[in-house]
């Protein structure tokens, strides 16, 4: 004889929290009643409840009741959509001052003192200003 | 080497890396200044602005890169940075020279631009400053040519005094010349002057006095003072240059381009400022290019303000330096300018050139982390890599919203690192509000990230009606969501619908607009509505999944995902249900169209938990085993557990063991194991069964598994567990040595006891380990259970065998009675009495004599029989009696056996004392043997006396009487032969 199975009873994912267990018991209630099944009483679903309740074991370890489903995200169609909105960032609740600017542009200006202080020195020739016989600038 | 030398060798240029002459003060190669080594190299510059903190931390920009840039750079005069690059200057007052008249004397004072004035008799010059060996006394002295007239030569001798001779009078010459590291000189007094400068001793003049001839010889041909003038330069002695005879500011002029090419800042700024203001424009453009070098030297804005004020009209470097030195306002904007103009007025490389441009985005690799975030902020199309390369821990906040609304950046960690938390909060709101948390959603008040979350989550209403943005865009789309939900398509306001989904609301409020009018919802699906996947649980939610299947072929052709998961959705319904053949048979729709993995697989593990629960657990595990087929699932795996248990014990082992082997985390593990033991050991053990059947070896599938997590960290309860199947089932191994070495539990109670049950002589094993037990109170219950458990069925068994003569299960009884603690007192007596009966009874068969021992201990725990209560008496009463009799009769048969023997030795001993000699040795031999007959006799008496009182048997007592009648016979007759 096969065990009774709590989570399939009140229709909630295996392993499913007390607290989630309990927030499913009237959907369970509705589900029984709209099919109009006598396989499944409300005494089912109490002790359904109950079992998840007390059993304080870690479920994930369990080896002795059925687990439904084997992979959640498959029962959970993934995408944007009518019912599902892509979130909308938040408008900016800042404005740019002249200072912000000036605080980049003082970056920048640092950067390129520092590059030009390297270089220049490098790049002009400190002549004595001198012509010689030959024409050229010593 | 001379000491000035040593200090010089091996200069490298700093820009090129080529080796410069050791007197050399630029690189002529590159022309860059060659600084000292120990020189301070360019420093970053003390900013006037008070910089944050944290600027000073982030990375500064790549010098190195800039440096090897300048490699492609031909340098040029520095003079063509001015506003006129030909314009020439007067090297003696400063003055202006138009530009045509280079060769003509300055018109200010008179003085020609050139090196040498043209007319000089260059090639009949006479170099002074050869060394010649002249005799002075015994010896040869050196004496140096220190001027040269029309018809004499004058001799500077080795005592300082000075010789004229005739040119034919010259002593031959010793100069071995200037070495090959020396600079070029190029006046008539360079060798007097190099030798005074570089001498090393070993000539007899001071330098003073060398110097002084040089510059008396020099006044004698004045065109040759600036040609001196640039071997002292060359020589590095610019000090020297007064001797010279040039004016003051020319030489003050020549020792500031001599600090420019050394890279001296002070001296620059030294020579600058002693220059006249308003002359040597060419001034101007050397402090222009060495600005920031400048700026560390103290007071040097003060000291050049007037130089540069002189010139700011002219020159728009001087107005430059003037801001660049803190001497006029310089917001960031101009700052950039003037380094735009700086960049456009030397030779600067284009890279560089391309930063100031920070629209356009230059080469940011040379940039710094500041450069490169106003880079990244200004540019209209920025590399995308520099947007990972910015630091933007302290731009400002109002800079990154910018850069978030450019699109610039969009990697969350990178905007938020090190900021407080809630501009985390903030900023995670701005790029990627669904990864708030909500404690930071709350914070930030997102309202319709809120709103969008409660949507999400199905809530009835997801708009709070206190909401004072109930008609926010997301707020109006919410209203719509709900209105569908709840089923009144005529509730919503197209223009409500955010403007994305608008068709897809259309297509849902016809389509309930439809059904409801009685067409059936399976024939108003469309495709657009099922490309839209967010819609397929709420249409189950209106429609059911039932009223859903049925759609066109070629619908279900093109949306097959949808349908197959509605097969799947309704499977897993019909299981919530417990109609477990709807189940099946939607699992099985599914699996016809199902292609993809994921959901096969899942559609089986549903047909399987169906075809479980219907009782077909064969069945299910075919489709739990097809499932678990490549891609690895715990609960496929868990599955496979749960059915197993359903099949009989050798296949629910093999399947369980798996689970033992593989599962993901030790507590699955362990719980398979001890389910799969529950399976194997569906009749647990009566310990004293006999036949061995309880010893059967685990199957292999199991056995290994076991092995492996017995020695794991895993509980002591479920070590218990599993030790305790080994002990049983793998008794070997478990025994082997080392076997439990690496489980933690190696030196428990629980090991050892199980240990002691594996072991080849278990029942005395697991006594000793009971009998360390020295308050049982304090005992695990599990062993109080294992004691009891041994005590009733040793007891039990001893009463079903009490006739058998095996004495093992006495043995036991006995240790059990005489080494462990704290047994019932009933326990005892039973358990002493057994073992004594039943030990008796042994002995007696393979006719032997009881041990001391067994009689003493019935001796110990025969007078606590009557302490018992009277039940318990009378139930031991039959016991007691067993004793009795089997101890009397062991004891009787042994002394039987005894005076058996002895009555052939007393025979023998008659018949010789008949026939030999009174007194002799043999005779004396013969008596003895007598003696000890009567000894026995009178022993046997004393033995059995006592329990012949005790028996209550009478068939026994006769016999035993009966022979101690014939041994009182024995003793009388022995008696008498002693007597005679
Ligand atoms: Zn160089
Ligand atoms: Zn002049």
């Amino acid at each position: 004889m096969v065990t009774r199975n709590p989570y399939l009873l009140l229709g909630v994912d295996y392993g499913c929290e007390p607290d989630a267990a309990r927030r499913s018991f009237a959907r369970a209630a509705r589900r029984i009643r709209r099919a109009g099944t006598d396989r499944i009483s409300t005494e089912d679903l109490t002790w359904a409840l109950h079992e998840i309740q007390n059993n304080h074991a870690d479920p994930s370890n369990e080896v002795d009741t059925y687990r439904v489903p084997a992979d959640p995200r498959v029962f959970a169609p993934a995408g944007e959509g009518f019912f599902a909105p892509a979130p909308t960032p938040l408008t900016r609740r800042t404005e740019t001052t002249p200072s912000d600017v000036d605080t980049l542009t003082a970056g920048l200006a640092d950067d390129v003192d520092l590059l030009l202080a390297e270089v220049l020195p490098h790049v002009v020739r400190f002549d004595y200003g001198y012509q010689t016989p030959e024409g050229t600038e010593l | 080497m001379s000491p000035v030398r040593s200090v010089l060798v091996a200069k490298l240029c700093s820009s090129c890396g080529r080796e410069l002459a050791p007197v050399d003060n630029f690189c002529d190669q590159c022309g860059a200044p060659a600084h000292q080594r120990d020189e301070p190299r360019h420093d970053r510059p003390v900013t006037r602005r008070a910089a944050p903190t944290p600027a000073a931390v982030l990375p500064g920009p790549d010098r190195a890169l800039a440096r090897s840039l300048v490699r492609q750079v031909r340098p040029v005069p520095v003079g063509r940075a001015l506003r006129d690059p030909d314009g020439a200057m007067c090297l003696a007052c400063g003055a202006d020279l138009p530009g045509d008249v280079l060769a003509s004397p300055c018109a200010s004072c008179g003085t020609p631009t050139t090196l040498v004035s043209d007319g000089v008799p260059l090639a009949t010059v006479t170099v002074l400053g050869g060394l010649h060996r002249r005799r002075a006394g015994l010896r040869k002295r050196p004496a140096m040519l220190v001027a040269r007239g029309a018809d004499d030569c004058t001799l500077l001798l080795h005592n300082g005094r000075t010789l004229t001779v005739a040119p034919g009078d010259l002593p031959a010459t010793t100069d071995p010349g200037p070495g090959p590291d020396t600079p070029v000189l190029r006046s008539p007094v360079g060798p007097i002057l190099r030798h005074a400068v570089t001498g090393d001793g070993s000539l007899p003049w001071p330098a003073d006095l060398l110097l002084r001839h040089a510059f008396d010889a020099l006044a004698t041909v004045p065109w040759a003072r600036r040609v001196a003038a640039l071997d002292l330069l060359a020589l590095g002695r610019p000090d020297l240059l007064g001797g010279c005879g040039l004016s003051r500011t020319e030489t003050t002029w020549l020792t500031l381009v001599h600090g420019a090419r050394r890279g001296d800042a002070a001296e620059v700024v030294a020579a600058a400022a002693a220059l006249p203001p308003d002359r040597y424009r060419r001034k101007i453009a050397i402090v222009a290019a060495l600005l920031a070098q400048l700026r560390q030297v103290p007071g040097a804005a003060e000291r050049l303000a007037p130089a540069l004020r002189a010139f700011a009209g002219t020159e728009p470097l001087a107005a430059l330096a003037q801001r660049a030195l803190g001497l006029a306002g310089h917001p960031p904007r101009q700052r950039i300018d003037d380094h735009v103009t700086r960049a456009g007025t030397f030779p600067v490389p284009v890279e560089l050139v391309h930063l100031l441009d920070a629209r356009a985005a230059g080469s940011s690799a040379l940039l710094g982390a500041r450069g490169r975030l106003a880079v990244l902020h200004a540019a209209a199309d920025p590399d995308p890599g520099l947007a990972v390369a910015v630091s933007l821990d302290d731009a400002p906040l109002a800079v990154v919203d910018d850069l978030i609304d450019a699109g610039k950046v969009t990697d969350l960690a990178t905007v938020s690192a090190g900021r407080p938390d809630d501009q985390q909060a903030y900023l995670t709101a701005r790029i990627a509000p669904d990864r708030l948390s909500d404690a930071q959603l709350e914070r930030v008040g997102h309202r319709d990230e809120a709103i969008r979350r409660r949507l999400l989550a199905g809530g009835t209403d997801p708009t709070d009606p206190t909401d004072p943005d109930r008609t926010s865009p997301m707020a109006r789309h919410a209203a719509s969501v709900d209105h569908v939900l709840r089923r009144r398509p005529q509730d919503v306001v197209a223009g409500h619908v955010l403007p994305a989904h608008r068709e897809v609301a259309r297509l849902l409020t016809d389509v309930i607009t439809r059904a409801d009018a009685g067409e059936e919802p399976a024939a108003l699906l469309t495709g657009p509505l099922l490309a839209d996947r967010s819609t397929w649980l709420p249409l189950v939610r209106l429609f059911g999944a039932e009223r859903l299947r049925g759609a066109g072929g070629e619908l279900v052709r093109g949306f097959s995902d949808f349908f197959e998961w509605l097969d799947l959705t309704a499977a897993r319904e019909h299981l919530f249900l417990a109609d477990w053949q709807r189940a099946t048979d939607a699992a099985r729709r599914c699996l016809e169209l199902a292609t993809g993995e994921a959901v096969r697989d899942e559609a089986q593990n549903l047909l399987a938990c169906g075809l479980h629960n219907l009782g077909d657990h064969h069945g299910a595990m075919r489709e739990l085993e097809q499932a678990i087929e490549g891609s690895y699932s715990v609960a496929l795996l868990a599955n496979i557990g749960v059915v197993a248990a359903h099949l009989d014990p050798e296949l629910a082992a093999g399947h369980l063991g798996r689970i033992v082997r593989e599962g993901p985390t030790t507590a699955m593990r362990v719980n398979a194991a001890r389910q799969a033991l529950a399976a194997w050991r569906s009749d647990d053990g009566k310990l004293w069964a006999g036949d061995g059947s309880d010893r059967r070896a685990l199957p292999t599938v199991l056995r290994e598994p076991l092995r492996s997590i017995v020695v794991e960290r895993i509980d002591l309860d479920d070590f218990r567990a599993v030790v305790a199947a080994l002990a049983t089932h793998d008794a070997a191994w478990l025994t082997a040595p080392n076997s439990l070495r690496a489980s933690p539990h190696r030196d428990t109670l629980d090991a050892r006891y199980h240990l002691a049950v594996a072991a080849e002589d278990m029942f005395l094993s697991v006594v000793d380990v009971l009998a360390t037990i020295q308050d049982w109170a304090a005992a695990p219950e599990w062993l109080c259970t294992a004691r009891d458990e041994l005590v009733h069925q040793t007891i039990d068994f001893l009463l079903g065998h009490i006739d058998d003569p095996d004495n093992m299960a006495g043995i036991v009884a006995r240790a059990l009675v005489t080494k462990v603690r704290g047994l019932p007192e009933r326990d005892q007596v039973v358990l002493a009495l057994l073992a004594v009966a039943t030990l008796a009874h042994h002995v007696t068969e393979q006719d032997e004599e009881l041990a001391d021992g067994v009689v003493d201990l019935f001796g110990a725990y025969e007078g606590r029989v009557a302490a018992l209560d009277a039940e318990q008496r009378e139930a031991v009463a039959g016991l007691r009696e067993l004793c009795v009799r089997r101890i009397t009769l062991n004891l009787a048969f042994s002394r039987k056996r005894e005076i058996g023997t002895l009555v052939d030795l007393y025979n023998a001993a008659l018949d010789v004392l008949d026939r030999v000699q009174r007194g002799s040795p043999l005779w004396f031999r013969a008596r003895g043997q007598v003696a000890e007959t009567v000894d026995a006799c009178q022993r046997t008496k004393a033995q059995l006396r006592p329990w012949v009182r005790k028996l209550e048997d009478a068939d026994v007592r006769d016999m035993v009487l009966g022979f101690l009648d014939h041994c009182a016979d024995l003793e009388l007759k022995a008696q008498r032969v002693l007597g005679s």
